[in-house]
């Protein structure tokens, strides 16, 4: 299917009259890495990415995007594996106070860095989250956006996503990724997803943008379904027992939610705040389900300090289960353990350097409630015009529990070499 | 006024003032609002080449479009779009320039996909990795800095040998965290354009030039075609020259809206 779609995009772009045609750009990359603490290492992985746009008259444009990704992997369990697939094909109509998006690409909501709880249209590649970062994580997904611009502030937005797209750990032979969490287990996981008519299984919503002096400012709306699946035991005494089963769902839910952002003298502030109806929130240990409510909410502010760009962020997430919705836990028969509370920072300094040759980039983050972070250290040297070599290291610490607490193991180490054009 | 907005003040066109526009003696003060406020055309756009060069002598290039919209009550605007290389293609600088307060300024990096507003508080930081500043391309507020006037009748050698009449102006920053809190500036009397520039560093020593080197006019409106800057100690010098450069081309507020930032760079 998704390489027929890239043959689609390609045959697209050819037929097109070349007096209509825009210049081709992209990247291609090889990604050498490791990972100390899993047997399946080391990995090779290449990338090559395509993008045109198409100008149709002043009012249309067309984005034709494809993408190939390769992994050779080594170690104890040598495997292969590799994805060809568009990454954006889409149409953007605009008109005087009007404008349309449609398509198989991306729609971005939030303004906080890294975690964003309002971006919920989009789901999220974990490998690429964790190697690279938000922005390259973002998987495309069949939308149709229209925005109404009553005025340079004031826009108004409805976005329709009518099929269910799946956020991945690793978009790369994913069940035995050292991102995927259910790759090692043993034991048969069925993960199952939104099904239905189409009113109940596509997600959609809207939102109103405006400003207040400097202040930009949005709340909306949100129905859908979590990106990645939460899972609970079904059947058996353990995950070890005979016949153990591991259901995993992608829970719906439905958001209110507000964002802002601001800028003075040396500071930008931006903030986030979601209040959500939950179908499934999983326990503490992940393999038991509640319902409930959940708000979370974020602050960051970033500045220039010393020649570093600095960003600091502060999530708070609340968990309020439904009255007698507590389930026993599958491992003990008490009653399920959940964090109502948590409290998590996030980090980023970045410094150019040597006219923008040279870039050092850290970036980490700590749950304080499951006692377990993230640091990413990444430097990039500008080898020659359109050649770039990076190397990065991701180190987890702390308990295996919360968000971060499946990847705990997840160490790695590696250098990559892009050429764009 | 600095040397600063070099786009929007050098680069930029100018008519020069008729004679007798201000008889009064003039101060430093008013020749910084001169070099402001000189007609320059209600809108203008630029195709411009930077070439950044290093202490060996190896040159990069950059390429962006840049638009400038007058405004009413001097609430100017600049969309700045960088066009090649890829890495920072799509890139794109907005700026509304406020008369009483300080400026707004918006980013749009592609690989974000969403407008950004940023703070316009490093506004003497490089641009881009260049020898140039954000305040040097997008414009500084004329109240960030007090002037003196050194001398209201020097003069100085141009680019091409020839001489002129100048002010000399120094412009010392407001902000005491400036990294060069000072600019002397040779200021053309016949165009108001700055035609060199000093900038010193907090300890009074000079780190950065800027010369003028070709200065033509265009429709009317004299335009720095290609002017340096050079940093001292790094021993780097960036060279901005500017290819088409029309006016009064019937730019609207809608060009410079956040809406076209982020069409421009996608």
């Amino acid at each position: 299917m998704t390489v027929r779609v890239a043959i689609a995009v390609g045959l697209v772009c050819l037929t097109r009259p070349p007096a209509h045609a825009q210049q081709w750009s992209g990247a291609v990359s090889v990604l050498a890495d490791t990972f100390p603490n899993r047997a399946r290492t080391p990995e090779l992985r290449s990338r090559a990415l395509v993008r045109t746009t198409i100008d149709a008259g002043a009012r249309v444009r067309f984005t034709l995007a494809g993408l190939a990704e390769g992994l050779v992997a080594g170690g104890e369990g040598s495997g292969r594996d590799g994805i060809a697939e568009a990454d954006d094909v889409s149409m953007d109509l605009t008109a005087a106070r009007f404008d349309l998006r449609a398509g198989f690409t991306r729609a971005i909501w939030g303004r906080l860095d890294e975690i964003q709880p309002t971006d919920v249209i989009n789901p999220l590649d974990l490998s690429h989250f964790f190697f690279e970062g938000r922005e390259a994580a973002r998987l495309p997904v069949a939308l149709v956006r229209g925005r109404w611009h009553f005025s340079e502030s004031k826009v108004l937005e409805v976005v329709f996503v009518p099929r269910f797209r799946p956020g991945r750990f690793d978009r790369l032979d994913e069940a035995t990724s050292p991102f995927s969490p259910t790759g090692d287990t043993g034991s048969t996981t069925v993960v199952r997803r939104p099904s239905g008519a189409m009113w109940r299984a596509s997600q959609g919503g809207g939102r109103f943008t405006s400003s207040t002096r400097r202040v930009d400012w949005t709340v909306g709306a949100y129905r859908g379904f979590r990106p990645l699946p939460v899972y609970r035991i079904s059947g058996g005494a353990g995950p070890d027992a005979p016949g153990v089963l591991i259901e995993g769902s992608y829970p719906g839910f439905t958001m209110v939610s507000g964002d802002f952002e601001t800028a003075f003298q040396r500071w930008a502030i931006r903030g986030e705040a979601v209040v959500s109806r939950d179908d499934a929130v999983p326990s503490s240990r992940g393999l038991a389900l509640s319902r409930g409510r959940i708000v979370q909410a974020g602050l960051g502010a970033d500045r220039s300090l010393a020649g570093y760009r600095v960003l600091g962020e502060i999530l708070y997430k609340w968990v309020a289960l439904d009255p007698g919705a507590i389930p026993a836990d599958p491992l003990s028969a008490d009653p399920a353990a959940f964090d109502r509370h948590a409290v998590s920072a996030v980090l980023v300094a970045e410094r150019r350097f040597a006219r923008e040759t040279r870039v050092l980039r850290a970036f980490g983050i700590y749950d304080a409630t499951a006692r377990n972070g993230v640091v990413r250290g990444v430097a990039s040297i500008q080898l020659a015009r359109r050649l770039w070599a990076e190397t990065a290291v991701g180190w987890f610490l702390g308990r295996r529990s919360g968000a971060l607490g499946p990847f705990i193991d997840s160490d790695f180490l590696y250098v990559r070499l892009t050429s764009r054009f | 006024m600095r040397v600063a907005p070099i786009i929007i003040v050098s680069l930029l066109a100018c008519v020069a003032p008729s004679a007798g526009q201000r008889t009064a003696a003039p101060d430093g003060r008013s020749v910084a609002e001169q070099i402001r406020d000189r007609d320059q055309g209600r809108d203008a756009r630029f195709d411009v080449r930077m070439r950044l060069i290093d202490r060996q002598g190896a040159a990069r290039e950059r390429r962006f479009t840049m638009m400038l919209l007058r405004g009413r009550q001097r609430e100017d605007r600049v969309l700045l779009r960088f066009t090649q290389p890829t890495d920072i293609k799509g890139t794109g600088l907005l700026v509304w320039k406020h008369a009483a307060t300080e400026s707004e300024r918006f980013l749009f990096l592609p690989a974000l996909g969403r407008v950004r507003r940023v703070a316009g508080g490093e506004a003497q930081e490089s641009f881009v990795g260049s020898d140039f500043s954000y305040e040097d391309i997008g414009g500084q507020d004329l109240d960030a800095y007090t002037y003196d006037l050194v001398d209201a009748n020097a003069s100085a050698a141009g680019a091409d040998g020839v001489t002129y009449q100048s002010y000399k102006l120094l412009a010392r920053a407001k902000d005491p965290r400036a990294p060069y809190p000072v600019t002397v500036s040779q200021v053309d009397k016949a165009t108001f354009i700055v035609r060199h520039a000093e900038l010193l560093d907090r300890a009074g020593e000079r780190r950065k030039t800027y010369d003028v080197r070709k200065l033509a006019k265009v429709q009317g409106f004299w335009t720095a075609l290609e002017a340096t800057m050079a940093t001292e100690r790094e021993r780097t010098r960036t060279e901005l020259m500017v290819e088409t450069p029309e006016y009064n081309v019937g730019l609207t507020d809608d060009d410079f809206s956040r809406r076209t930032l982020e069409r421009s760079g996608s």
